[in-house]
């Protein structure tokens, strides 16, 4: 009896460790968005702690583009959340609400109509983003079931026949978890600009189109949810241009959720009360660029504060995580602006603005004779004499550390940025490689000054130019 | 190959058809009766057999005869596909039915436990053919306490992984290669055929030697042991060694029923010629119904003649040059040329046709080309730098595994079983996560079935 005992205790401990193994495989393999620089808005998710959650938006890239939690935040303290994954069809909608409300109590959600106006997801990189990237529970087995193509349903399920080919890509983040996942709020920030067209008579045009018993039942299935969980709920459409076909179905759903008591409002229709301009506010016609999500979400921000009397949580440490996601949404709009200037102050203005960086100058130009860059880092607290004699300086905290002299044969200085980022700095001549090295690799840019930004929060370089 | 529900009751003609036979064979005192059953059995088993494997072929190849003699072909009037196993369970079931007649076993009078010997599903679809002495023995002693053992499952789940690396890591991955030699056979110089020859040796050797390693380890699991399939061949170091060690299930039926039935060798040596040629051209058309395969058979047949009729003069040779047999050198030497003749047997195996297969071979011969090597258009036949690294290495875990099976004689089921705790649980966990990884399957990927379930 011992003996089999022993036995049995053996095989269940192999058992253990086996699930643990293939765990750690799984963890480095499993769905990550590389095309959306790893984000996952499931993994921000799971980092948050409970109940914390005032004010949820679902929906697709609209979502994420179009509304800003960092901006709620910033002006009122709300602690919002973007639900949103590309191409969020209506079953991954439900199903990432019930996932959310497992450990949130939001008193609203906000969910973007866009899931209701396209029948069948083209992209099939969007159906793993929101079928495989849910953690195993009854929800994402429900979730994965209801998906439409059946023959992959157990692929889905067993996840490995699908991921495991991702050997192939692996990189540092599918070890680590990247930063922005563990505090990210589900916005997405982009500043590109281009100039959409609507069409007012699209958007005037009251006929109503037809929708489907499936979505009549979806429509009831979130209204129980709210009844149950006791949130409420509102349907909109995010600004974005869309056909006539799509217009006359905005209007059934309109329709629908006015005779059944479910709040909907059409945004494309208030595009003048929300200040949005086609000319400078959009990415492309479908999606708000950061200028428009601000507007837009600032307009949000007062239907929330005037009709749902959301508090705010400014001082309340518990919401940190929201705190370190305006400082990556004020990182990343500096780091647009230095990555494209072609001005050297204009590059350190927005380089300050960054917090909790450390950059390295290098001033490598006989400086004696040429002040034309000066100006620039004399904001950063440089000596005028200190830059004719020119040098490598870091740059950190909001202060300014002149490392190494421009002499060949200066001592070395070592700096470890993270665990893996090391960061050596010598001189050997002017222009010459290897006076700026980082994890063995060259980072000398053969300009007359350059700039090298490593940013703490995101544990990358998020800048690296030469003037 | 097909998969159908309705095959099924071809297994079930088979199984009550032997099963009544060997029943009445055994009853039956009279010799010439019992011989008359035991010619209806194999009418209604090989007739099944031809009907679904051959009948398309023998069709083909006579209408081809009669367009030389300008008369109208004959129209197929079925639309037949293979069932799945049926060349394996038919032989299993003869083979029973053999035994029974020769008193080599006793007839089975349980139909449910005979049933369960012909259809024992980890073999049934690719073997290894089961002999009535070994499996049905166990079937019939099989208790609980039999069935269970801590050992039978650690070392038959070992097999099982194993069996699953080598299809799914090495035999899948290294056809992507393979197929895209064969493929492009117009085109390709001497290093992709020589290169594409090898890979196609290794995946036919992973696909079924993989195959039957799951089905083995499932079987041992469950407390059966079936006989082993594989046994290193590609380190034998003469084509016969080969035949010991390649398909034992099949080569040891064939040599008891057919090749010693005929003669074997205790006779004269023409004779014995006969019975080998016979056998292994018997044994090419088992593998499929195409003369690829009966010439791959004829080969196999020519090389062992050849073989024999050489062996004084090899010795002569041997003595007369002073070369020492027992060194590493000459064996090696004799496992490699073993190698090269069975590999270029394979070229037959694996052409469409024999045209496809001379055109192979002349590519092997006349286009020297070693350059693919170093500018690297090797990689451009589906492996590219990074997957060819991770087939040589799966390589090298064979040959290692091979090399301790052909030391301890042991297979990698108890050659772990008799390692320590944690060593074995390591290689356990590495081939799991291996097979996971590694594996070729999942969305977008087209596992090639098993080669052997063609059969």
């Amino acid at each position: 009896m011992k003996k089999k005992l022993l036995r049995i205790g053996q095989a269940l401990a192999f058992i253990l460790v086996l699930t643990i193994a293939i765990h750690g495989v799984y963890n480095a393999l499993k769905w990550k968005d590389t095309s959306g620089d790893y984000i996952s808005v499931m993994e921000q998710l799971y980092s948050t702690p409970k109940n914390l959650v005032d004010v949820v938006f679902m929906g697709s890239s609209h979502c994420y583009c179009g509304i800003y939690p960092s901006v709620l935040w910033e002006d009122a303290g709300i602690a919002s959340f973007d639900m949103s994954v590309s191409g969020q069809d209506l079953s991954s909608t439900y199903h990432d609400l019930k996932e959310l409300l497992k450990t949130q109590k939001p008193s609203v959600v906000m969910v973007d109509c866009y899931g209701l106006l396209f029948d069948v997801s083209e992209v099939e990189s969007n159906d793993y983003r929101n079928y495989i990237s849910m953690d195993f529970s009854l929800n994402s087995i429900e979730h994965i079931n209801s998906y439409r193509d059946k023959d992959k349903i157990k692929d889905f399920m067993a996840r490995f026949p699908i991921i495991h080919t991702r050997y192939k890509e692996l990189r540092r983040k599918d070890f680590e978890s990247y930063s922005p996942n563990q505090f990210g709020r589900g916005e997405r920030a982009y500043f590109v600009t281009e100039e959409v067209s609507f069409d007012q008579n699209v958007i005037n045009d009251e006929t109503v189109g037809s929708i489907t018993k499936e979505h009549e039942m979806w429509l009831e299935k979130m209204k129980k949810l709210s009844q149950d969980y006791g949130f409420t709920l509102e349907l909109m459409l995010i600004p974005n241009v869309i056909p006539k076909d799509m217009q006359e179905r905005v209007n059934a759903f309109s329709q629908y959720c006015q005779k059944n008591g479910i709040a909907f409002t059409n945004y494309n229709s208030m595009l003048k009360e929300l200040g949005i301009d086609s000319k400078t506010d959009f990415i492309d016609p479908a999606h708000l660029n950061a200028y428009g999500a601000r507007k837009f979400t600032r307009f949000l921000e007062g239907k929330l504060l005037e009709e749902y009397n959301i508090e705010g949580h400014a001082d309340d440490e518990r919401y940190y995580q929201w705190d370190m996601d305006l400082q990556w949404c004020q990182l990343l709009e500096n780091q647009y602006v230095m990555t494209r200037t072609n001005d050297a102050s204009e590059f350190v203005n927005a380089m300050i603005k960054v917090p909790n960086q450390y950059t390295i100058i290098s001033v490598e130009i006989d400086a004696t004779h040429d002040v034309s860059y000066y100006d620039a880092l004399k904001v950063l607290g440089m000596e005028s004499d200190d830059y004719e004699r020119g040098g490598i300086w870091i740059y950190h905290d909001g202060e300014l550390k002149k490392i190494c002299e421009k002499q060949v044969g200066a001592e070395e200085y070592v700096i470890n940025l993270s665990k893996y980022d090391t960061l050596k700095i010598g001189y050997y001549g002017p222009y010459e490689p290897g006076n700026i090295i980082l994890n063995r690799k060259d980072c000398q840019t053969g300009f007359d000054v350059s700039f090298l930004t490593y940013s703490n929060l995101l544990g990358e370089i998020i800048a690296h130019r030469g003037f | 190959m097909c998969w159908n529900a309705k095959y099924a009751v071809l297994i079930a003609i088979s199984t009550v058809v032997t099963y009544l036979v060997a029943l009445l064979v055994e009853k039956q005192q009279q010799k010439k009766k019992a011989k008359l059953y035991m010619v209806f059995g194999f009418v209604i088993n090989l007739g099944i057999l031809f009907f679904f494997k051959y009948f398309n072929f023998t069709l083909a190849n006579l209408n081809k005869i009669l367009s030389i003699m300008h008369i109208r072909s004959v129209n197929n009037p079925f639309s037949l596909l293979l069932p799945v196993g049926i060349s394996f369970y038919t032989f299993q079931a003869l083979g029973y039915m053999i035994d029974v007649y020769r008193g080599e076993c006793k007839a089975e009078r349980n139909l449910l436990k005979y049933a369960l010997f012909v259809s024992f599903f980890p073999q049934l679809v690719a073997g290894p053919i089961e002999r009535s002495k070994n499996l049905l023995g166990q079937i019939e002693k099989s208790t609980k306490e039999s069935r269970f053992s801590l050992e039978r499952l650690s070392s038959g789940f070992a097999m099982m992984v194993f069996g699953m690396f080598m299809k799914m890591v090495i035999a899948d991955r290294v056809s992507l290669f393979v197929d895209r030699i064969f493929l492009n056979t117009i085109f390709i110089g001497s290093i992709e055929a020589i290169a594409g020859a090898v890979g196609f040796a290794v995946q036919i050797y992973c696909d079924f030697g993989g195959y039957s390693a799951i089905a083995i380890g499932a079987a041992r699991i469950m407390g059966f042991d079936l006989m082993e399939n594989f046994n290193t061949p590609y380190l034998s170091a003469s084509i016969a060694e080969f035949w010991r060690r390649w398909h034992i299930s099949l080569s040891t039926w064939f040599k008891d029923y057919v090749y010693i039935p005929l003669g074997g060798s205790r006779c004269s040596k023409l004779k014995k010629y006969r019975n080998l040629m016979i056998t292994f051209l018997v044994s090419g058309l088992w593998h499929g119904a195409s003369w690829t395969y009966v010439i791959w058979g004829a080969i196999h047949g020519i090389y062992q003649v050849v073989s024999d009729i050489c062996k004084p003069l090899k010795e002569r040779l041997v003595k007369a040059l002073k070369i020492r047999t027992e060194v590493f050198s000459f064996k090696f030497f004799k496992i490699a040329t073993t190698f090269i003749l069975t590999d270029f047997a394979w070229i037959f195996f694996r052409a469409g046709s024999i045209g496809e297969a001379f055109g192979y071979i002349k590519a092997l011969f006349t286009r020297w080309n070693p350059w693919v090597i170093f500018d690297e258009s090797i990689f451009s036949y589906g492996l590219d730098r990074r997957e060819m690294g991770i087939l040589l290495a799966a390589v090298l875990i064979l040959i290692i595994v091979d090399f301790i099976r052909n030391k301890t004689g042991k297979n990698i089921g108890e050659w772990l079983w008799s390692q320590n705790l944690l060593f074995r649980w390591a290689i356990y966990i590495v081939l799991v996560a291996a097979v996971l990884v590694y594996g070729e399957y999942g969305i977008d990927f087209n596992s090639a079935q098993f080669i052997y379930f063609a059969f």
